[in-house]
């Protein structure tokens, strides 16, 4: 009979703690304060505008018309058409601003057969200019490269084009074009700043 | 018969083999003798122990060649024109293909107006352009630094390596290397930039080359390159513009300079010649 007790009263307390199972919380179901607190919960104190206005895109430039083929090819059974892929990266920036475009082409006329250089050009639609990015040559495969590097910022253009000119070309304005793709355009988060933040109300007249 | 197998064996393992072995010993010594100096005719080797031995013992390779008793022939020395030979060649060099011009002067004509000369600079080995413009105020106004009137100037390097037929860089990549320079410009707004350029004459297009972003206020410069040539263009102007600025053609021109050119340069459009296919 006293055993019994015994053994009721241990089996007893040791269920006192089942009691809390419900809403006890281990030590492992709290996270470390480093974890990230993702979605409504995220507190941050990150303002974009601290960062320079980056844009980085990569675009497919294709042929601005319908392609005639001129064959399968040597055993090739797929019908090719002159492509690019240009990358573009821009930083806006007042003390020194970066840009590049890398272009690489392919199944574009031979320079060879075409007896005449790609020329590379960023245009804005709105003012019509064209910014020249340089000449290159496409190998057989139609295979040509350009890497173009300037101090500049590049958001104003809307449309990257290759065109065709002839070997040597004393003429700057651009011949026929080969190939095109539009850029699509920036969307900078620019937030206008509260006044009440400024140290120099006044300066916001600039903005 | 027996015992005369016996000695036979002995005979042949005690003086025989002795006598063929020390025999084959002496051939080879002997058969090695006349080789042991020079033992080969190979030229062709410059390391190694051949190469070493042939360096050793018979440091006048040439005699090998022409012989002990050859001279070199005493014509055509100090002559730039074709060799007695070989009418087709001669002055060969990485410069200039084959010397066959109609005159053998040997005296530098200068400017000589009758000097003929078939040299074309567009057929050179080395396509380069290398100008140096200076840069001047388009609208001069009247700036003072520190009290002292000052003039705002410029100075752009343009050098142009290599062109689209692969010569000069070996691959037909023209580079244009671009410099600039700029001291005394007027000081501008923290919302106004410097922007270089390259204008043509015939178009009006402007190629742009960066935006300049004054250093010490006053003075700016720029390093650019660009795979394209730029012999076509005529001026380098240096415009004003906003920052940041939606409109990407020039502005208002601070400074400008002309490209002159060069009396060596041959001003034909080549492309005249040679259209698109």
């Amino acid at each position: 009979m006293r055993k019994l007790l015994l053994t009721i009263a241990i089996v007893a307390l040791l269920s006192l703690s089942a009691i809390g199972l419900e809403t006890y919380k281990t030590p492992f179901d709290f996270p470390p304060h480093t974890a990230p607190r993702i979605g409504v919960q995220r507190v941050t104190n990150y303002d974009p505008r601290v960062n320079f206005q980056h844009m980085r895109v990569v675009v497919y430039l294709g042929p601005p018309g319908p392609v005639q083929f001129k064959g399968a090819g040597r055993g090739g059974s797929s019908a090719f058409y002159p492509r690019a892929t240009a990358e573009i990266q821009s930083t806006t920036w007042y003390g020194y601003p970066k840009s590049k475009v890398d272009i690489n082409t392919k199944d574009l006329t031979p320079s060879a057969d075409l007896h005449g250089v790609y020329e590379a050009w960023l245009v804005d639609l709105d003012t019509g200019y064209r910014n020249s990015l340089g000449t290159f040559t496409a190998a057989y495969g139609g295979v040509g490269e350009l890497q173009y590097d300037v101090n500049n910022y590049l958001d104003a253009y809307d449309i990257i084009e290759i065109t065709a000119e002839p070997y040597d070309d004393s003429d700057v304005l651009p011949g026929p074009v080969v190939l095109v793709a539009s850029i699509p355009s920036t969307n900078y988060f620019n937030p206008e700043p509260k006044s009440s933040k400024m140290v120099n109300p006044s300066a916001l007249s600039t903005y | 018969m027996i015992v005369a197998v016996s000695i036979l064996k002995r005979c042949i393992v005690r003086i025989v083999f002795p006598v063929l072995i020390i025999a084959l010993f002496l051939v080879s010594i002997v058969a090695a003798l006349p080789t042991f100096q020079v033992y080969d005719n190979n030229i062709d080797s410059y390391a190694g122990q051949i190469a070493r031995d042939r360096r050793i013992f018979d440091p006048y390779t040439r005699d090998r060649y022409f012989g002990a008793d050859y001279y070199r022939p005493y014509q055509n020395f100090g002559q730039k024109g074709p060799t007695n030979m070989l009418l087709n060649t001669g002055a060969k060099s990485a410069y200039s293909s084959v010397f066959n011009l109609d005159t053998n002067s040997m005296t530098n004509e200068g400017r000589n107006p009758g000097r003929i000369s078939n040299w074309d600079p567009k057929v050179r080995g080395y396509p380069r352009l290398d100008k140096s413009v200076s840069l001047l105020p388009y609208d001069p106004v009247e700036q003072s630094l520190a009290q002292t009137p000052v003039l705002a100037q410029g100075t752009a390097r343009l050098l142009s390596i290599g062109d689209v037929y692969g010569s000069g860089m070996d691959k037909p990549f023209p580079q244009t290397q671009i410099q600039i320079v700029l001291q005394n410009i007027p000081p501008s707004d923290d919302n106004e930039i410097y922007e270089a350029w390259l204008l043509d004459d015939e178009t009006g297009y402007a190629l742009n080359l960066g935006i300049m972003k004054p250093a010490a206020k006053t003075t700016a410069e720029l390093l650019f390159t660009i795979p394209r040539m730029v012999y076509m263009f005529e001026h380098v102007i240096i415009t004003k513009e906003p920052f940041p600025d939606e409109d990407p053609r020039p502005g208002e021109i601070i400074l400008a300079g002309n490209i002159d050119p060069a009396r060596s340069q041959l001003t034909i459009n080549p492309s005249y010649f040679e259209r698109l296919r």
